[in-house]
């Protein structure tokens, strides 16, 4: 295996790459989101950056795996919980003040390991010929009302939703939330395996409601005729009005951690700021940058106070999920 | 063992022996990080053996994992041999179009036909509406979409067996008073029982090892807990799970060992086609349904949705991602890594061929076994091997940053993740040489180096042939692999494309990217289908 490695290994690399070389970063953020955006940094900053992109968490498991060797400069993560598991674990060094004073203070990571690039919000996705807008509910707990029996879609399985109901045990605390979920799957809500197909499901009609982020909606409507909306929870600082961050941290002895640090605040300048907005319909976490026009702004989502390290508790909200049957 | 077969010599063992050790470098990574946990990163406490297999359910997610494996590997096996059948010995209108389009699936990742077979077919979709279909998930559908991924490969391997065998065997037998199923069985069946016990098995390691199809379509079987655990970052769990999975293929190798017979019968030299049969209308009937339901399913279903998604995302005036770029990448991983996985199938197939059953039994259980662990636990257990490697030889990770970075990790990956397929493919032809002709070139005073140039490998041409397009196409629909242990390439691959675009409900781009797919893999097996026949 060695001696087959050592060649190809020979034909095409030095090693001389891990003290030189790019900036290397593992990103959890799709190619169609990012890739666009690393392209303009290199163009501007001169900083040449590799991109290698794959699922958040298996990435965040790869670096922990590799530990010491890994050659990953920077994480960008699709969500924060990650990005508080790679902190809470080592992995990731202190960012400067100047860097984390450029972002909205809500946003912010209490101890300056990673810092928020973007956010989405959890909303609920609802076929507008099937649900009036009164009838809609106006806090999340009123998904366990019967009248919604057999019109639910949810995806227990993914990340967002498990980061969801981890800030649910927050919030709520465990024995709230572990009945919340019971009477909801009293309703027989449709499982899904991701998102975006219950943003179809719900314009399809086969589902009403539909428990997601509020970005997939925006990248399908091709006008007024697109049967889904998304709808934000009316009630003041309610549990189901949470903005989940994705960011970016910088391995702790990476040999390029100025160049990394430059990549960030690339990353929280003006202009991708507004291109997180206005091409990806994110919310951008820089103060004084506009959401798209199709996009709620974020000061009327009425956003509950959610610590970020609370939606990276997913292990006992996995073993709750569990337990009752959904996993 | 038959008695003219020859035994191997100390170098093909020692071939054989070396890629089995590869193969199972990725067991023994994981079993370092069994033995050595990481702290999980959420604080949770260490899960041991007993905690998983204890967990609520997972007795019913084995016994279901078992029975998808084995209901799919048994559908694949009489589809798919039906099929090879069809398409070597009978006669019936635009066989040879059928056949060539029903080896198409083959291009279509298993996520792929589940994600648009759960949009198409379910409330909503464009077929599912009108014929006011439930929603498409659970064990069932996930036993159809496996079904239909897996026959064309059956299709493909017992074609290649039937079409080394001879008609002039059958004609005498026919002569001798021998009627259609006594042919079959005493002449035919002896040929292509090992293809079909080996296509058999290596169909039930796919299905037990999907990761994509399962999750898509919400299907409670082991690998589907694995996606789960992967999700949440707990590895310790799914090495775990992923050690039950191995664990739960053993019993069903020794089944399909048992039944494939240790002895394929030997070839002949200079095999002349059979006549070919012409069958009633309602064999016809069914051949033609089942053309239909493979190729509707596994084909123009997966490609009218794709197209739709182009259409809509062409109409709403959508930007469409360059793919020359990743189409090229695809190409060239995809050509390389089966040329490499062949070459390495090519001593563990020799052995298990020509060895003794002591020797050959063995090798074959441990070539395919690895084959059973999903591609992420298969990628995460070759970095910790390699990471251990490289902290022993150079004191640090340098010679790990550069196997992944020069993309050696990468090959090793696809060859231990594929390997099953081309020794299952392989191991037919190898057994198919024609001893006498061994012998004459012996009395001849041949060298075996000459011998092996100039008789054996024109007679494995064919074999080979489609080894390497069986690798090629499943190297090009590969993902969990390329992604972990490829992405520091800087290749872009077109299954990399379909999932990202996907996964972004960027419709249009994974719809152009797995349209691509398919012709990549239509042109291949257009190209090859005279090299495929015959030399």
């Amino acid at each position: 295996m060695w001696i087959m490695a050592l060649v190809f290994g020979c034909a095409t690399q030095s090693v001389d790459t891990q003290v030189q070389g790019p900036v290397v970063v593992y990103s959890g953020r799709s190619e169609s989101m990012v890739s666009g955006l690393f392209e303009r940094l290199e163009a501007q900053t001169g900083i040449d950056v590799e991109v290698r992109y794959a699922d958040t968490p298996e990435l965040v498991t790869l670096m922990l795996t590799e530990g010491a060797s890994s050659p990953a400069d920077i994480i960008f993560a699709q969500d924060s919980g990650h990005l508080g598991a790679l902190a809470n674990a080592g992995v990731l060094m202190t960012l400067d003040d100047d860097l984390m004073n450029i972002i909205d203070p809500r946003f912010r990571d209490d101890n300056n390991q990673w810092v928020a690039t973007s956010g989405r919000a959890r909303v609920l996705v609802y076929n507008a010929n099937d649900v009036a807008v009164s009838e809609l509910p106006q806090k999340l707990s009123d998904l366990s009302d019967p009248k919604w029996k057999g019109r639910l879609g949810w995806a227990p399985s993914n990340g967002s939703f498990q980061s969801h109901v981890s800030a649910l045990r927050h919030l709520w605390g465990e024995d709230e939330t572990k009945s919340w979920l019971t009477a909801v799957m009293a309703n027989d809500p449709q499982r899904f395996p991701k998102n975006s197909p219950q943003v179809q499901a719900a314009a399809d009609g086969a589902i009403a409601l539909g428990w997601v982020n509020h970005y997939y909606l925006h990248r399908k409507t091709t006008g007024d005729d697109y049967g889904a909306r998304n709808h934000s929870f009316s009630v003041p600082g309610d549990a189901g009005n949470i903005l989940m961050l994705a960011g970016m941290g910088i391995r702790n002895g990476s040999p390029r951690q100025q160049a990394a640090t430059q990549v960030i605040h690339w990353m929280l300048s003006e202009e991708a700021q507004v291109a997180f907005a206005q091409e990806n319909f994110e919310y951008p976490t820089r103060v004084g940058i506009n959401t798209h026009a199709e996009v709620t702004p974020v000061d009327q989502l009425h956003l509950a106070t959610v610590n970020q390290s609370w939606l990276a508790d997913l292990g006992p909200t996995r073993a709750m999920l569990q337990a009752l049957g959904l996993l | 063992m038959s008695d003219l077969t020859r035994t191997p010599g100390f170098a093909s063992r020692l071939g054989a022996g070396l890629v089995v050790l590869l193969v199972v470098a990725p067991i023994v990574g994981l079993l370092i990080a069994l033995v050595n946990p990481l702290p999980d990163p959420f604080g949770m406490p260490q899960l041991t053996f007993s905690d998983v297999v204890s967990q609520s359910n997972a007795s019913n997610l084995l016994v279901n994992s078992v029975a998808l494996a084995t209901l799919v590997s048994v559908i694949a096996v009489c589809l798919g041999g039906w099929l090879a059948w069809a398409e070597q010995r009978m006669r019936y209108p635009f066989r040879k179009a059928l056949c060539v389009a029903s080896l198409l699936p083959l291009a279509i990742p298993s996520y792929v036909l589940a994600g648009t077979a759960a949009e198409a077919l379910g409330p909503g979709g464009w077929l599912g509406q009108p014929l006011g279909l439930p929603k498409f998930s659970g064990f069932w559908t996930a036993v159809l979409v496996l079904s239909v991924v897996t026959t064309p490969y059956v299709q493909l391997l017992v074609s290649a067996a039937l079409a080394r065998g001879s008609g002039s065997e059958e004609e005498a037998a026919r002569c001798l008073g021998a009627g259609r199923w006594r042919v079959f069985w005493a002449v035919i069946f002896p040929r292509i029982r090992a293809a079909v016990a080996l296509s058999g098995l290596v169909v039930m390691l796919y299905a037990i090892s999907d990761f994509g199809a399962v999750a898509v379509l919400d299907c409670e079987v082991l690998t589907w807990r694995l996606y789960q655990a992967v999700q949440a970052q707990s590895i310790a769990e799914a090495t775990i799970l992923g050690v039950a999975v191995l664990l739960a293929t053993l019993p069903l190798f020794v089944i399909a060992l048992t039944l494939g017979g240790g002895d394929p019968a030997s070839g002949v030299a200079n095999p002349r086609p059979p006549a070919l049969w012409r069958p009633g209308r309602v064999v016809v009937g069914l051949t033609l349904l089942l053309h239909g339901l493979i190729i509707g399913m596994g084909l123009l279903l997966p490609v009218i949705t794709m197209v739709g998604w182009i259409v809509s995302g062409w109409q709403a005036g959508f930007v469409f991602a360059g793919q020359i770029q990743p189409l090229w990448d695809t190409c060239v991983l995809a050509m390389t890594g089966a040329a490499i996985t062949g070459l390495m199938a090519f001593a563990p197939a020799w052995i298990a061929a020509r060895d003794r059953e002591q020797v050959a039994r063995p090798v074959t259980v441990l070539t395919l076994m690895t084959s059973a662990l999903p591609g992420v636990l298969l990628a995460f257990g070759l970095i910790l091997v390699a990471l251990r490697g490289s902290s022993v030889l150079m004191g640090d990770g340098r010679l790990y940053v550069m196997l992944v970075g020069s993309g050696a990790l990468l090959f090793v990956g696809y060859l231990i993740r594929f390997l099953a397929e081309g020794f299952a493919s392989l191991r037919t032809a190898v057994s198919q040489l024609d001893p006498r002709q061994e012998d004459s070139a012996r009395v001849l005073g041949v060298s075996r180096l000459r011998w092996f140039g100039f008789v054996a490998m024109p007679t494995l041409g064919p074999g080979i042939t489609v080894t390497w397009v069986l690798l090629f196409l499943a190297i090009i629909k590969e993902l969990p692999v390329t992604l972990l242990l490829g992405s520091a390439t800087g290749r872009t691959t077109l299954a990399f494309r379909v999932w990202d675009r996907y996964n972004e409900a960027l419709w249009h781009d994974a719809g152009v990217a797995g349209l691509l797919l398919v012709g990549l893999a239509l042109l291949v097996l257009i190209g090859s289908l005279r090299w495929r026949r015959s030399v």
